[in-house]
């Protein structure tokens, strides 16, 4: 059955998921500007992490802990690949923009050969059932994630705006000499970020799987979304991103259900391209932050 | 000093004598571009040593230098701290604050952030508190708009700024590249009158400048720096009197 309202609800938890994963693509390239292409592989790393934790074949723990492994494993990826490589090639961005692309191909590959191979597999969600709310059935995945994304997004907002730390990773977007001169060691405050964005990357990876299905390719996809949502909310600002992913996340689910699924991908670059006629700055520009 | 945010100086001072900065024999390359040959200066407790020189003397290239920012041949001590292998943020704990040419503020920041960010390696809270007074008292401009952003200020307001966001960090010694670039001479004035009150606070000022009639009115001593080399030094009184400077420098 879909129901108008069942539609906006995907599209609404859908969206949310392309928020916080895009959040972390726009940090990531504020703070290093560095164009993270192995962000999609942080998705599907922690997706198949879940699968392995929670999946019943497997370990068969409580979705809510494959959820926090989920995250957790993308995060210390996420980690190792600052230190290990991005670091070293920090000034170079299309040195950059190749390795990350190499690296999240190989995750991704690495993923199919030795866990799920080129099936697609599932894990519980962590809040089975339904909702019926003014005559409207919602599934219960929906609204976690829905109040998860909110949670985090509203979270990161404070961080950057009210901590010291936070504002330490908006100074380094804005000027790294800046940062430099009032004592801001910029690899602490990469690394942060990379931390964040990775654990956001994770975190989505489980919950896609949980809503739809996961697969070793599964990251793709959502990456170049991504990419489609920090150029039109303004590359480096939080609050465009999640404008961003709500007009991709919409314009997606409601052309996919009422116009035709091969559709998928389609629209949001169409979307892309008319802004970038229009507004190249983005929606934001920087201003947003 | 002012504070006791900072552990150790004392040792260091006592280590090295009265002198804040010591370049010896300083070197710097760009690829096949020399930009200091061999440069000497000394900087002692509480001076103003003002670094004069034309556009591309090497002026901007010291002050990288001896922040941390360029890899260099030569010695570079700042309170005994040989400058080559200490980290930036250790520099910038012991009170070496760079205030550079380009100003780097945080433009999408309003100015109270800008300030407080300066005071970024300090804990102590009452400090920073004082000190942003200090600041506000000294350029009365910015209290008018602490919440406006950086970048949307005039370029007079934006140095204020950036000398503003140096004090937060509760300099020992501060690093003033160019200060008056660009600026009217009423903006002049108030940067100008800035200046005493910074050396009360007991904070030793390395100042680069073209402008020499400012450098004059500021320093305690001079080094005029061509093309990567220091060819004059002494007292403003010495150099006014040096014909070469009235010359080149002073429109005769
Ligand atoms: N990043 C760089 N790459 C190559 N050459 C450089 C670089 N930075 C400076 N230089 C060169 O080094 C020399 C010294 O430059 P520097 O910026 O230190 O001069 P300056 O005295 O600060 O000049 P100005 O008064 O114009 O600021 C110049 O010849 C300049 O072209
Ligand atoms: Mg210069």
């Amino acid at each position: 059955m879909t129901s108008a309202a069942n539609v906006i609800v995907t599209a609404i938890s859908i969206s949310s998921l392309y928020a916080i994963i895009a959040i972390g693509f726009t940090l990531i390239f504020g703070v290093g500007g560095v164009l993270n292409f192995s962000h999609g592989a942080l998705i599907t790393i922690g997706a198949e992490a879940s699968y392995l934790l929670s999946n019943p074949t497997n370990l068969g723990l409580h979705p809510a802990l494959g959820l926090v492994g989920g995250m957790v494993t993308a995060a210390v990826v996420g980690a190792i690949l600052y230190l290990g490589v991005v670091q070293f090639v920090e000034d170079e961005p299309v040195t950059l923009l190749i390795l990350t692309f190499i690296i999240g191909f190989f995750i991704q590959h690495a993923c199919r050969v030795f866990i799920t191979g080129t099936s697609d597999f599932s894990v519980d969600q962590v809040t089975p059932g339904e909702t019926t709310i003014a005559g409207v059935t919602l599934f219960d995945i929906d609204i976690f994630i829905f109040v998860l994304a909110a949670v985090l997004i509203a979270a990161t907002g404070v961080f950057v705006s009210r901590t010291k730390t936070g504002k330490a990773i908006l100074a380094v977007s804005m000027s790294e000499k800046g940062a430099a001169v009032v004592g801001i060691d910029a690899r602490k405050i990469n690394l942060i970020t990379w931390l964040l964005a990775s654990a956001f990357a994770g975190i989505a990876g489980v919950l896609l799987t949980m809503k739809q299905t996961g697969a070793w390719s599964m990251g793709t996809q959502p990456l170049i979304l991504a990419f489609s949502i920090v150029i039109l909310g303004g590359l480096g600002s939080i609050k465009g991103s999640v404008v961003g992913a709500y007009i991709i996340g919409f314009t997606e689910t409601i052309t996919t259900s009422y116009i035709s699924s091969s559709l998928q991908g389609f629209t949001a670059l169409v979307l892309l391209i008319v802004l970038l006629l229009v507004k190249p700055e983005g929606l934001f520009g920087r201003e947003a932050a | 000093m002012s504070s006791q945010t900072r552990s150790g100086s004392a040792d260091a001072a006592t280590a090295s004598g009265s002198i804040v900065l010591e370049a010896t024999d300083v070197q710097v390359s760009y690829g096949k571009v020399t930009a200091l040959r061999g440069v000497d200066l000394e900087l002692g407790e509480g001076e103003l040593v003002s670094l004069i020189g034309p556009n591309g003397a090497g002026k901007t290239t010291f002050c990288d230098t001896v922040n941390g920012f360029l890899p260099f041949g030569g010695s570079v001590q700042y309170r005994g701290m040989e400058v080559g292998s200490t980290s930036r943020d250790e520099l910038v704990d012991r009170g070496m604050i760079y205030c550079t040419e380009e100003r780097d503020l945080f433009g999408f920041m309003d100015v109270e952030d800008n300030l407080r960010l300066g005071a970024y390696a300090i804990d102590d809270e009452d400090y920073v508190d004082q000190q942003l007074e200090f600041v506000y008292d000294l350029f009365p401009r910015l209290e008018e708009r602490t919440e406006q952003n950086a970048r949307s200020m005039s370029g007079g307001e934006q140095q204020m700024l950036a000398i503003g966001r140096a004090l937060m960090g509760d300099p020992d010694l501060l690093v003033l590249d160019e200060p008056t670039i660009g600026l009217a001479p009423v903006i002049l004035e108030d940067i100008s009158q800035a200046i005493d009150p910074i050396q009360e606070q007991g904070v030793s000022i390395l100042l680069t400048e073209q402008n020499v009639t400012f450098a004059l009115d500021h320093a305690d001593r001079m080094y005029l720096l061509e093309n990567g080399e220091v060819v004059k030094t002494g007292t403003p009184e010495q150099l006014r009197g040096d014909d070469y400077i009235r010359e080149t420098y002073l429109g005769g």
